[in-house]
């Protein structure tokens, strides 16, 4: 199935080429002239690399989704503004990084509040149980046993990191986006992405000796 | 010990690259140092880790909750109209504003030989005896169903006039104490009265049944 994208061009041309095989820029473009076909496009390519990457940042898959839906709507709402300096990948990603950052702040901003709770003796929840508890060195029989186990130290052990280590790595590592596009999404240099992503593998390393 | 550090940063520069792809160098440190080694085992194992976590996608009603929140944030902004102007044409709309505001100002603040709109001017001692002020500067006509009409004016003069222009009036100086006032017969004859200045609210009464003989010495009859 091939739905046509109408939009303009340069020297008022008019040309339609189908949906799937317009460029980001193209689908912007005709989502800034009121094309609710192109705005769907662009959700259909990127709902699941957003969620993914937002969920990795939190570990929180409800609020992932929510961010993520939060992430479209900013895009929508101003695509009249937008301007194709970098890749809409960049664009979006960076959207999706400070939405991601701006939580992870007001959560730690919770969490010392929470410090300061007195007489708490017990966990409140599952998942505060689930952090205080250390990694069991024994040998697992099961490898799938063992394979899930690693796989929840290693969301733990994202969770972890620094923010800004945690995006560099996460951009990088589980989103495959090179170097100089990750510069332009956290708008640092190249080689302090380097070393941020460097940073946080050894972080990684150090804290997932166990399962490696 | 400085050759590990610098194969290991080597080793992390590389972005993990494939073994074989390494320097002559590097895989011969490798060959002899257990502990580099281990870290690039650990590193590649890392690699692997990452590069196959499992992908979360998202829900199935990911794009009609989206579509719902869209729809909210446009009635939003159909409501909420004024934040979406652009911010030049408001400033446009206040720089008219003002000037306006500014230019109504300044043509109400009488000049110096200006008109001025308070009724109780002619009542309020000035320093400097300023110009006769008409509190009412219509040209008169006939009316022929009065006998009598005034027109009060404010004067330093005690003598009548003919009826003055509001220029002529300007050269007159300005007395606190008197009022000029304007009587016509029915004869369509004009002359002017000066009776003292209305106190307390007390207005000039003219009783148009009584015979006038000199108008000029109307001041006892006006009251």
């Amino acid at each position: 199935m091939s739905i046509a994208l109408s939009y303009g061009i340069e020297l008022n041309l008019e040309r339609t080429i189908p949906i799937e095989s317009a460029s980001d820029h193209e689908l912007v473009a005709a989502t800034k002239e009121g094309d609710e076909l192109a705005f769907q496009e662009i959700v259909r390519r990127y709902r699941n690399p957003i969620t993914n990457f937002v969920f990795r940042m939190l570990n929180d898959y409800d609020r992932a989704v929510e961010l993520a839906q939060e992430t479209f709507l900013r895009i929508y709402a101003n695509s009249g503004r937008y301007e194709a300096t970098f890749s809409f990948s960049t664009y979006i990603y960076r959207i999706a990084t400070n939405l991601a950052i701006s939580e992870l702040r007001q959560r730690k901003r919770r969490q010392l509040f929470s410090i300061f709770t007195p007489w708490k003796t017990a966990p409140e929840s599952p998942e505060d149980e689930q952090m205080l508890d250390l990694p069991d060195t024994r040998p697992l029989q099961d490898e799938d046993l063992i394979d899930r186990e690693r796989r929840l130290a290693l969301s733990k052990a994202i969770k972890t990191l620094p923010e800004k280590y945690r995006a560099a790595l996460v951009l990088r590592d589980v989103e495959g986006i090179s170097y100089e596009n990750i510069a332009q999404i956290l708008d640092i240099s190249e080689g302090t992405v380097k070393s941020r992503i460097n940073r946080a593998r050894n972080m990684l390393r150090e804290k997932l000796q166990a399962y490696l | 010990m400085n050759t590990c550090k610098r194969i290991r940063q080597h080793l992390e520069l590389a972005d993990f690259m494939a073994e074989d792809s390494f320097s002559l160098a590097i895989e011969q440190h490798l060959a002899t140092c257990a502990e580099c080694r281990r870290f690039q085992s650990e590193m590649l194992q890392l690699k692997h880790l990452l590069k196959t976590e499992q992908r979360v996608s998202a829900p199935a009603d990911f794009e009609l909750r989206l579509q719902i929140q869209i729809r909210r944030v446009r009635a939003e902004q159909r409501t909420v109209w004024l934040p979406w102007i652009p911010t030049p044409a408001l400033s446009a709309l206040a720089v008219v504003v003002v000037c306006t505001v500014v230019l109504s100002v300044y043509t109400s603040i009488p000049g110096p030989t200006g008109i001025s709109q308070d009724p109780t001017a002619a009542h309020k001692p000035t320093p400097n005896s300023g110009p006769v002020q008409l509190v009412q500067p219509k040209p008169l006509k006939p009316e022929p169903a009065e006998g009598l009409s005034l027109v009060m004016a404010a004067t330093g003069s005690t003598e009548p006039q003919n009826r003055p222009s509001p220029r002529s009036n300007r050269q007159h100086d300005l007395n606190p104490d008197k009022v000029l006032v304007l009587v016509r017969d029915q004869n369509n004859t004009e002359n002017f009265v000066t009776v003292p200045t209305v106190i307390f609210g007390a207005q000039p009464v003219i009783n148009t049944n009584a015979p006038r003989t000199e108008p000029a010495d109307d001041a006892q009859h006006i009251f």
